[in-house]
Parts: structure tokens; C-alpha cells; sequence
């Protein structure tokens, strides 16, 4: 075919380049007159994965990226920053001075040009310190954090853009630390936590509560983070998490807006008041689910079966709920008594699916309980016993 | 072939009590094909709607020159997927697999045409994950460019960026 790709605009070809990591995306400079300098204004800075085994490639890596700063127009934005560097503590004496210092310059630098969306992983076990510039960045749309420790140190946070953050393998000093964080995301619509460590469980006062709130929330997932206080995103539609308990003022809330909820459980031993307690605190769930995830060193509930029939039937029971699925079914009286529960009560129920592990005849006495929903379809996967 | 399955489908929306399908859209590719699509499809493509908009709606029949019945179809089903909200990693990773590299740059340039946000997004992804990697003549060829740099400036320019010339991949045989 002839080269039409080369005959679209310079946008177009640059929207291509876009996706590839910058390395890539300068590497097409050499192609033909045409694509020599069409790098330059690709708004990117995607570093990907770098493993820098000693200190001579760690010296080529950051030529690199300063290179890349020196060579475009500083007036255009740089509108993603993407980097994942990996390098194992054993290594850190090889660098003559501490390789987050140098990150930390480029944060700087993005931040400055008006960066949206920022994936930051430093793979080094020691938490190195989140870069302050980026509590303060309005132009930040997507924020995605690994294997860093924040608080301490900062005054305030102003992240008036941010849509989603994004948690991961995060040491905080203080609870509180997160929770004026989150006061600093006004339009936040999206949490994703997994593994979020916490130094002082010291929370916030009653009346700097009240300054929390996330009326944009679209969803939470929130795993790995046992003191998140699920009140500040009460207004969510959708969550997932493995929780067995409330933390914070007040205990329950009401989820009023939760259509979806998913509980992701380490062992398939549940806190059963929980589940239940949470069952009527959202009104107008739909889609109701249990997941057994493997986590090391995950959560171990207490190991009774503390089923207790609800003296009244959760409203979302009543009017809402459509899909079940229990996807980490081990046969204890209380999985089956809470399917059974369901089936007795959700009148408008259309699916339940259950993956079973090992537990003959579930699908027989299920079939044969009592239907709130004539219509409602049980589908039962076997999975053999682990 | 597809006169004949899009009339059979829309004896099959006629038969149901719902007749809503008030007016299909009649795409014409450049083959001179006629695909007939409800209106909701040719919404997702924005210079379609904007030609429908333009004309009050009373011109139902859109010329599309630049695209052939061979690709118009994909661009039809990822254009149903996406207004199902059924486009899932899944779904794009079957879709791919579908095509050779001609393919993907047809429907590159024809959701370029058709100015089809998502996928444009999705196939730049595509053709992003096609050339990462390889060597300055593999994407060369993959794009069917001419190199018009003399060798003494092609050497000059590898040289000022041997930074980024570092883990590329050796060429895949298999160049369709």
C-alpha cells in the first residue's frame, strides 16, 4: 500500500505516537524527512519499566530524559508522565546520590508544564517520599502512586482537577495524612487502594470531618487499607472491598447511591453481621457480590458462623437487587443460609451465579428453596477444591 | 451480501412490536456497497452525523468514498459494541486478532475519516504495540515509507540518538 499514513496531519501522527513509550516514540525520528521531528510535540513522557542494574546505566537513563526536556519546545505541556523504576535496595550504594532526587526534579518539571496524568512506581523497598510538587498540581487528572510514603511534611493539598486516584503499596504516617489529602479532591470520582500501610491511626476531629466530602465519587475499590474509612465515600455507586468492619465516627452510614457492591474476602470466613448490616445500609443495590481473593497475609475473620437472621428484609432486597454472584462458595452453613436468604427475599432477582468449590448437591437443594423472583435463574460453575 | 443481510435483519426489527427504527442511515462504501445502519450507529461516526445534521436530517444516504465494503464492516461492529458498552480488553483483543497489518492501517485511516474517537484511540494502541520495539526499517516498511535521507544524514541522525536505539527487537519474518 501506498505510505498514506505519512500523508495524515501532524496531529494524527503524533496521537499515534502517543502510545508508544517515548523511547519508541523518538526512535521514529530516523524514519523519513517527514516524521523527523514529530516526536517533539507528542505531549508524552512514558518512561515504562526501567531496571537499571548499575550505576553506568542508571547515568544513560537519566541523560535520556533530560535529553528529552532539552530537545523540545519547553511552551508545549507535557500531558503524561509514566515511569516504573525498578531497582533493589542492595543496589543503592552503586549511586552516588539517591536516585529520587532525580525523579523528583522531573516531577517537578511535568508539573510545571501542566501535567494530567502521572504513574509514578519506585521500586526500591525503602518508600521513598511522594514529590510534594505533585499535592499541589491543578492541572492532575489521573494519579497513580506505588511503592511511596506520604504525609509528614505537607501543608496543604490542591488537586482540583483530579478525577482518579490510584493507591498502591502506599506507606502513610498518619491516617489523618490521607484524609486532608482527600479534602484536597473536590471533584475525585474515582479510588482504587490496594495495600495502603498506615504509621499512626490518628483520624481527624468531628468538625474536620464535615470538610470531607466526596459528592463526585463514582467508585471505590479499596483493598489492603484496613482503617480507609468507608464513610468519606458513602455516596459511591459502585464498591469493592474487604472489609469486615467501620472505622470512623459514627459507624454505618447509608451507601444511598451503591448499585454495586463486591466483597473480596482473603478466607471464606465472613463477618456475616457485617455482611448483612451493610446489605441495609444500601437501599438501592442491584448487583451484590462475594469474591475470594488470595492475598499474602491477608485478613483471617474469626472463624464462627455468626449468621443471624435480619429481624427486618434490606429494602434493596425488596425492590432492587438483580444479580447475585458468589463466586467463592465453600459450602459453610453460612454461604448457604445467605443464598437461601436471597432467593427467599429478592423479588425482582434475575441471576444468581455461584462458583463452587468441591460442596456436592448445592445446585439441587438451592433449586428446590423457596423463590422470591419466579424468574430468577441459578447458575452454579464447579471448580475443584483447592 | 450485505444488501441481503441487513434487509433480513430489518424484517426481523419489523416484526417485532416495536417498530421505532424510524430512519436507517444507508452508508455506500467506495465499492458502491450499501450497509444499512440504525441511526444510533451513525452517531458514534461524527462526520456522518454532522453530514445527517447538516441537511435537517432529510438526507438519509452517505457516500463514504475513502472506505471499502471490506472494512466498513468492522468499523460497523465496533461502532454497535461501543454504543452497547460491550467494548471490553476481550472483546478489542478478539477484534485484533482478526486483522493484518494492511487492515489495521485501513481502519486507522477510515475512523480517522469518520473521526470515531474510540477507535481511533484504540487502533493508534494497536499500531503503537505493532511498532514498539522494532527496528527503523521493520516500522519503515510497516508503513511503506521511503526514506528519503541520504546515508551520510541518516548515520549523522543515529548517532545524535543512539540514547534511544538501545533493546530493539530483531524483525519478525512474518511481515504482513
Amino acid at each position: 500500500m501506498a505510505d498514506r499514513i505519512s500523508s495524515l496531519p501532524d496531529s494524527i501522527l503524533c496521537h499515534i505516537l502517543s502510545f508508544l513509550q517515548t523511547k519508541h516514540a523518538v526512535a521514529t525520528s530516523i524514519l523519513s524527512k517527514r516524521w523527523n521531528n514529530l516526536w517533539l510535540s507528542v505531549p508524552s513522557l512514558d518512561l515504562g519499566h526501567i531496571r537499571v542494574p548499575d550505576h553506568n546505566s542508571f547515568l544513560r537513563f537519566i541523560n535520556f530524559v533530560y535529553l528529552f526536556f532539552l530537545y523540545r519546545d519547553t511552551a508545549l505541556p507535557i500531558k503524561t508522565f509514566h515511569l516504573n523504576f525498578d531497582y533493589s535496595r542492595h543496589q543503592t550504594p552503586l549511586f552516588s546520590h539517591c536516585p529520587m532526587d532525580t525523579i523528583t526534579n522531573w516531577i517537578n518539571f511535568v508539573v510545571q508544564h501542566r501535567v494530567e496524568y502521572i504513574h509514578l512506581s519506585v521500586e526500591t523497598g525503602t518508600f521513598p517520599k511522594t514529590p510534594l510538587s505533585i499535592l499541589t498540581c491543578n492541572t492532575l487528572v489521573v494519579l497513580k502512586l506505588c511503592f511511596l510514603s506520604l504525609g509528614g511534611r505537607f501543608s496543604s493539598v490542591l488537586l482540583p482537577s483530579l478525577k482518579t486516584l490510584h493507591f498502591e503499596h502506599i506507606w502513610l504516617h498518619k491516617l489523618r495524612d490521607f484524609m486532608l489529602f482527600l479534602t484536597g479532591c473536590p471533584i475525585l470520582e474515582d479510588i482504587f487502594t490496594f495495600d495502603v500501610r498506615v504509621n499512626s491511626v490518628e483520624s481527624l476531629t468531628y468538625d474536620e470531618w464535615k470538610s470531607v466530602v466526596l459528592s463526585n465519587i463514582i467508585g471505590a475499590d479499596i483493598l489492603r487499607f484496613g482503617y480507609f474509612p468507608l464513610r468519606i465515600v458513602h455516596n459511591v455507586q459502585s464498591l469493592s472491598s474487604d472489609f469486615h468492619q467501620v472505622h470512623g465516627v459514627d459507624g454505618f452510614i447509608s451507601f444511598h447511591n451503591l448499585t454495586q457492591l463486591q466483597f473480596v474476602c482473603a478466607s471464606p470466613r465472613y463477618n456475616w453481621k457485617f455482611v448483612l448490616q451493610l446489605l441495609k445500609h444500601c437501599p438501592k443495590l442491584q448487583k451484590f457480590g462475594i469474591n475470594e481473593v488470595k492475598l499474602d497475609g491477608g485478613l483471617w475473620w474469626p472463624n464462627k458462623e455468626n449468621w443471624v437472621i435480619p429481624d427486618v428484609v434490606p429494602q434493596c432486597l425488596s425492590l432492587h437487587l438483580t444479580t447475585c454472584n458468589l463466586l467463592s462458595f465453600s459450602g459453610l452453613e453460612g454461604e448457604l443460609k445467605l443464598a437461601k436468604y436471597i432467593l427467599k427475599n429478592a423479588k425482582v432477582l434475575e441471576t444468581m451465579t455461584i462458583r463452587n468449590a468441591d460442596q456436592p448437591r448445592i445446585e439441587r437443594v438451592l433449586s428446590s428453596c423457596t423463590r422470591a423472583s419466579e424468574t430468577s435463574k441459578i447458575t452454579v460453575y464447579d471448580v475443584p477444591c483447592k | 451480501m450485505a444488501e441481503e443481510v441487513s434487509s433480513q435483519m430489518n424484517s426481523l426489527s419489523i416484526s417485532e412490536t416495536n417498530p421505532s427504527s424510524s430512519a436507517t442511515i444507508s452508508l455506500v462504501s467506495g465499492d458502491d456497497i450499501v450497509f444499512k445502519v440504525e441511526p444510533t450507529i451513525a452517531k458514534e461516526m461524527e462526520t456522518v452525523q454532522s453530514f445527517i445534521d447538516e441537511t435537517d436530517g432529510k438526507i438519509t444516504t452517505i457516500p463514504l468514498p475513502n472506505i471499502s465494503s471490506h472494512d466498513l464492516p468492522y468499523v460497523i461492529e465496533y461502532c454497535e459494541k461501543s454504543i452497547a458498552g460491550k467494548i471490553t480488553k476481550e472483546f478489542e483483543a478478539e477484534f485484533v486478532k482478526k486483522l493484518n497489518n494492511e487492515e489495521v492501517k485501513e481502519l486507522f485511516l477510515a475512523a480517522n475519516y469518520l473521526n470515531i474517537k474510540k477507535l481511533l484511540d484504540f487502533l493508534s494502541q494497536v499500531i503503537a504495540d505493532r511498532i514498539a520495539n522494532k527496528s527503523v526499517e521493520y516500522v519503515r516498511r510497516y508503513f511503506g515509507i521511503e526514506n528519503d535521507f541520504t546515508p551520510e544524514e541518516e548515520a549523522k541522525l543515529r548517532e545524535e540518538l543512539a540514547w534511544t536505539f538501545t533493546g530493539v527487537d530483531p524483525d519478525d519474518e512474518d511481515e504482513n
